[in-house]
């Protein structure tokens, strides 16, 4: 109930920008303010983007590490495994040639490590996600930019002010109610 | 047109999707039918057994093998093109990118068929997958044959994934530029992207931590797959210059195939500015350089036969010169190691007919270089009595046929349901519209 009043407190505004400086500048004026920068879509990746949003490092490349490290102790294990069942001598090698192993553990690596990869994008972004929110605008994939921004209710006009002085062709309340994908 | 706005870019990349002509249907209905004659002659194998096939003593690898190391060969370039180039930050690679990684895939698919086909026992196929069964058989994981199933699994997964990850933002282009079932369709393929700050972020890492996985994938399969001979003694197999000579045997044939797909692309559906002569000009210089290292191979393998005292070696690289198959062979040296050193004239490289015709040579002559291997080995190794003469019969070829239809189809339906270009690395490469005009701050350091 709590939760739901404090959400019924805020608004959350959305602008839409043709414009990359346009974009840069309003998100210094919000930084510099006490309004969220929930979130800013754009149709293409912008390191000027992410270097004002501190974005940093993904930890995605901690998923990769740690898959290509099982990928590899599991090639390894699953080739021993395997040839210690029958302990056979075959083309004059040992029952555990390393060398023969290695092949299959370095598969398994790039294997278990593209896919870590894989489900650390999918746990990062929160894909897949099939219902799109009510803040995206299909214009955000072409060209257009978009800044979502939260803010108290009492504070609307005044972001919805700056939004449009920033440089925004459109300002728009969000209301909720999820749309499909 | 010049392509100046990001909106632009959308709507001739789009374009491609449109209700397609009269040409494609065609296009579509030979591979169709070329798809029936590999199923016909698969189930006339299946049913009557391997003896249908041209393959006899001494000769048991043939067409089958010849056409599974050409098609892993042609997906090497699309990851070298999508991937190993995205490291370099070569920027021409941007608007074949797709492309070359759509190519991949389907060249992998295609490959599949054959270690299938060829066991004759298909239904027990299965015992290649490593897993606990109550009759306790595992595969010998120290055969080549078996390094081979796992690289190329590997492979054909990582790059299903690399490409469906670098499509995931066009979808969602496509899906906003649709309505109705096609925009559920695309919305649902494109997993719900919406290109927030956070998703580009972590976006931008995996693509890069991807291509760093699949770049290693282009040197250690093909090298994977020529080592199912060189560890064999035959003369002929037995090289230990075997792994790069064919990774680079398999980047130019790559290189080619992405010619012959890109430039009709380009000239139906008018790219020409989204692809420019300068792109398909880079890929005929990489061309020339894999082409010296083929050339460079061929005289170093013959070097060595000679150099080596080894009389069977010496005698099995002189029969493919002077034997039953030397037509094949100086096809093969003249085709991949003469023919694209025209590409250092360059009225020839920026010739889109000169391009394409080139491009195509260069792909029956490396067809040609794994029959040369292939058979030419087994079919002439240490004594006489081992010695014999394969001809492919209709079966084989059909089955080949098959495998070039499967993946010209594949390819098709690529080019008519999904971007053929990159619309995010395009638009990214572009200069962002801008008010006052900006120029990108660069980290300061300390």
């Amino acid at each position: 109930m709590k939760r739901q009043q404090k959400h019924e407190s805020r608004a959350e505004l959305v602008g839409t920008f043709s414009y990359l400086d346009d974009v840069l500048s309003c998100i210094r004026r919000l930084k510099e303010s006490h309004w969220t920068i929930e979130h800013v879509y754009s149709p293409v990746p912008s390191h000027d983007i992410q270097a004002l949003l501190s974005s940093g490092t993904s930890s995605i490349r901690y998923f990769t590490f740690i898959g290509g490290t099982l990928g590899v102790l599991f090639g390894l294990a699953l080739a021993a495994y395997a040839h210690l069942q029958w302990e056979l001598i075959t083309g004059g090698k040992p029952f555990l040639a390393w060398i023969p192993f290695f092949v299959i553990a370095f598969e398994c690596c790039i294997l278990f490590g593209v896919i870590a990869t894989l489900i650390g994008l999918s746990i990062m972004t929160r894909l897949p996600c099939l219902r799109l929110s009510e803040v995206y605008d299909a214009r955000f994939s072409q060209d257009r930019f978009g800044i979502h921004v939260s803010c108290d209710e009492t504070e609307q006009e005044i972001v919805s002010e700056l939004l449009s002085e920033a440089g925004a062709e459109e300002v728009r309340k969000v209301t909720r109610g999820n749309k499909n994908a | 047109m010049r392509i100046q706005d990001y909106a632009t870019v959308d709507r001739e990349v789009l374009k491609a999707l449109f209700k397609p002509g009269r040409v494609y249907y065609l296009l579509l209905g030979l591979c169709i039918a070329g798809i029936l004659l590999g199923t016909v002659c698969e189930i006339y194998q299946f049913s009557a057994g391997m003896g249908v096939t041209g393959l006899m003593h001494p000769v048991m690898w043939g067409i089958y093998l010849i056409s599974f190391v050409f098609w892993i060969g042609i997906a090497h370039s699309g990851t070298l093109i999508s991937a190993i180039l995205y490291l370099f930050r070569a920027r021409w690679r941007t608007s074949v990118a797709r492309s070359a990684e759509a190519m991949t895939v389907f060249a992998l698919m295609a490959a599949g068929i054959f270690p299938v086909v060829h066991l004759g026992r298909v239904w027990i196929f299965y015992w290649l997958i490593p897993y606990p069964n109550p009759m306790n058989v595992w595969p010998n994981f120290q055969s080549p044959l078996m390094f081979d199933f796992v690289a190329v699994n590997t492979y054909l997964a990582a790059s299903c994934l690399f490409w469906f990850t670098g499509l995931v933002p066009d979808l969602a282009v496509v899906r906003d530029r649709t309505a109705g079932i096609r925009r559920r369709i695309y919305g649902f393929l494109s997993l719900g992207w919406t290109g927030s700050h956070r998703q580009w972020r972590h976006y931008g890492w995996s693509y890069l931590l991807l291509a760093g996985l699949a770049t290693p994938l282009v040197i250690s399969v093909h090298s994977i797959v020529s080592w199912d001979f060189a560890l064999a003694v035959i003369p002929g197999y037995h090289s230990t210059i075997f792994a790069p000579y064919f990774v680079a045997g398999a980047i130019l044939s790559g290189l080619s195939m992405v010619l012959v797909l890109v430039i009709p692309v380009r000239r139906i559906f008018g790219f020409e500015d989204l692809i420019p002569l300068e792109t398909l000009e880079s890929i005929a210089k990489m061309i020339i350089f894999m082409s010296l290292i083929i050339g460079y191979s061929y005289l170093v393998e013959s070097f060595m036969a000679w150099y080596s005292g080894n009389i069977f070696e010496r005698d099995t690289y002189l029969w493919r010169a002077i034997g039953h198959y030397a037509p094949q062979f100086w096809i093969m040296v003249f085709f991949n190691a003469v023919v694209p050193l025209a590409f250092f004239i360059k009225r020839v490289r920026t010739n889109l007919t000169c391009l394409f015709i080139i491009a195509l040579l260069v792909n029956i002559g490396m067809w040609y270089e794994r029959f040369v291997i292939i058979v030419g080995s087994i079919a002439h190794d240490f004594i006489p009595y081992a010695w014999g003469i394969y001809s492919p019969n209709w079966v084989e070829l059909g089955l080949m046929v098959g495998s070039f239809s499967i993946f010209f189809l594949l390819f098709l339906l690529f080019v008519k349901f999904a971007p053929v270009i990159s619309i995010a690395e395009v638009k990214e490469g572009m200069k962002p519209p801008t008010r006052n005009g900006y120029r990108e701050e660069k980290p300061k350091r300390n």
